[in-house]
């Protein structure tokens, strides 16, 4: 296979994953969930980027990583937590503080252990007022912790803990690097992740990624989140490099909707 | 046997669990003085922390997930207090939410009086369910509970009084891992039950060796484990004597000495021969202080009439 049938088929995967999350957000609109169109590029990226003994602890956008992770969607209809051991997907804690702190237990453990391993945590801007996310980040930096940090801005936490500082400084004073990543586009977020993984695998340390995404909320924002919206994004892109026609994005998308399909039936 | 104190004892089976499992490690403040063991096994395995108990005690909580067997000191309980979130909602609570998945095989050693808060500690901690807390009154539990603790596959809060710490005493050359689960009746006798623990336990052996020149014969239980509460070994004792004093660490309300003593009025109380007596700590300008042995002595001869 060449390099361009194999860039072709990993974009594919991504492409495929992404309408997964959006099929399965809108399906639990239809049963009164929440959705939040905009997630799918980060979660795809990132979790598409690491391995799966990769332990990933994931503290906000639950169900859509647990998707991309591995979790069979009918397990993600009920609304509880989500741990899969088997996986090593931890879901599910209360406070992102309380998760973060849990998850640098994680890297000690891998540390420890002497494996080539990433420990994942995904949180949200509201988190980044814990205080407990600065005690993660010294220690992490302190004990040169394997650890990659995914930070998602999308600007949505409530005023009062809203962070109107870019994110990615509070761990570059840690002297962790930290990147900021365009969270809508797929592409840029596994260039990021897997370029962050690959250095933590190295010893290099912890890192941080700090990924814009917009979320949106009630019709008037549908024009924008068009504009932004990660899947046209991809296809156009594919499209555009010949990696994809209009029957194989057909055939896709088919696929995934009678994964879904089953679901409602179910 | 030798004599040692109850401080080199906790000593030295930390230094035994490190030399028998490779994924023991001690983590927190200062452990490579307070334990002494830095040298032998290197920073990787006696890990100084920053002062930040809450983060540190989740670390070990993660480390356990992970595979490792950590045994975490909080060196002041009451400093200590923001690990409270951790250990409610991940340690005690990880085995239960997972379905069975996650286990968290940690033990935290906890030391407790050292200042203004600090007696309720044990107490406090034994409102936690999906915990074990235990407290090592004597030096061989001081030696011989962190084995077992470290054995059990669900986190083990062991609180070390520092009272105790400067006990002296002898331990066999041989020692054994020590029970986590049951009260032990640490002196015999058939007037009356005298229970205590931890900080207690010695205020509540003088206090029978008192009692015994007075002619009253006092069954001291020790009841090592806090939660959950071994009541079988209590009301097995109240049965013989018919009587009860709990001698409680902490204060007044809605304390240990209050559930003890719920218990046993509910499950014996047509055994009782007289009112459950409770001795506690009291509140002082400083802070507050430990039952005493006169007090202990007067509850018992109220009892007995």
């Amino acid at each position: 296979m060449n390099d361009r049938s194999t860039r072709a088929k990993k974009r594919a995967e991504l492409l495929r994953q992404m309408i997964r999350i959006r099929r399965f957000d809108e399906r639990l609109l239809e049963l009164g969930g929440t959705v939040r169109p905009g997630e799918e590029a980060l979660a795809t990226g990132v979790l598409q980027s690491v391995g799966a003994d990769d332990p990933v602890v994931s503290l906000s956008l639950e169900p859509a990583h647990a998707l991309v992770r591995g979790v069979a969607m009918d397990e993600l209809l009920g609304g509880g937590r989500i741990v899969d051991a088997g996986l090593r997907f931890y879901g599910g804690r209360t406070a992102p503080g309380t998760g973060l702190t849990f998850a640098s237990g994680l890297a000690l453990s891998i540390a420890l252990q002497r494996r080539p391993l990433v420990t994942v945590c995904l949180f949200s801007d509201g988190g980044v007022r814990d205080a407990e996310l600065h005690e993660t980040l010294s220690l992490a930096s302190q004990w040169r912790l394997p650890m990659l940090f995914c930070c998602e801005n999308d600007l949505s936490a409530p005023e009062a803990s809203r962070s109107d500082t870019e994110l990615a400084m509070h761990a570059a004073s840690y002297g962790i690097p930290a990147w900021a990543v365009d969270g809508m586009d797929v592409l840029a977020v596994v260039d990021a992740a897997e370029r962050a993984v690959e250095a933590i695998r190295a010893g290099e340390g912890p890192h941080f990624l700090e990924l814009y995404t917009y979320r949106f909320r009630g019709m008037a924002e549908v024009a924008r989140w068009r504009e932004f919206d990660p899947i046209p994004l991809l296809v156009s892109m594919m499209c555009a490099s010949d990696e994809i026609g209009l029957e194989e994005a057909v055939t896709l998308e088919s696929e995934v909707d009678s994964e879904v399909g089953a679901l409602a039936r179910g | 046997m030798r004599k040692t104190t109850y401080q080199r004892a906790a000593r030295e089976a930390i230094r035994e669990a490190l030399l028998l499992d490779e994924r023991v490690f001690v983590m927190g403040e200062d452990v490579s003085s307070s334990t002494g063991l830095l040298g032998e096994f290197g920073p990787d395995r006696i890990r100084d922390t920053p002062p930040s108990a809450s983060s540190f005690v989740a670390a070990g909580i993660g480390s356990a997930v992970g595979g490792m067997r950590p045994i975490v000191e909080v060196s002041a309980a009451d400093a200590g207090l923001p690990t409270l979130d951790q250990i409610l909602t991940n340690a005690a609570t990880l085995r239960h939410m997972s379905g069975g998945q996650l286990t968290v095989p940690l033990v935290i050693r906890m030391v407790s009086g050292r200042n203004w808060l600090a007696h309720d500690i044990g107490g406090w901690y034994a409102h936690v369910p999906g915990l074990r807390v235990v407290a090592p009154a004597t030096l061989e539990d001081a030696r011989g509970m962190l084995w077992t603790a470290l054995e059990d596959p669900d986190p083990v809060l062991l609180v070390e009084h520092s009272s105790l710490h400067d006990t002296r005493g002898e331990l066999p050359e041989d020692t054994r891992p020590t029970d986590i689960e049951r009260a032990i009746v640490r002196r015999a006798g058939s007037d009356v039950t005298l229970v205590g623990y931890g900080a207690t336990l010695p205020v509540t052996l003088i206090a029978a060796e008192e009692l015994g020149q007075r002619g009253v014969a006092a069954d001291v239980v020790d009841l090592r484990c806090l939660l959950p509460l071994d009541e079988h070994t209590i009301l097995e004792s109240v049965g013989r004597t018919r009587r009860l004093v709990v001698v409680d660490e902490g204060r007044r309300g809605g304390g240990l000495s209050a559930e003890i003593a719920a218990g046993v009025a509910e499950r014996a109380f047509y055994t009782l021969e007289a009112p459950i007596e409770r001795v506690y700590a009291k509140r002082t300008d400083t802070g507050t202080r430990l039952p005493a042995p006169a007090e202990v002595v007067e509850a018992a001869l109220r009892s007995v009439g």
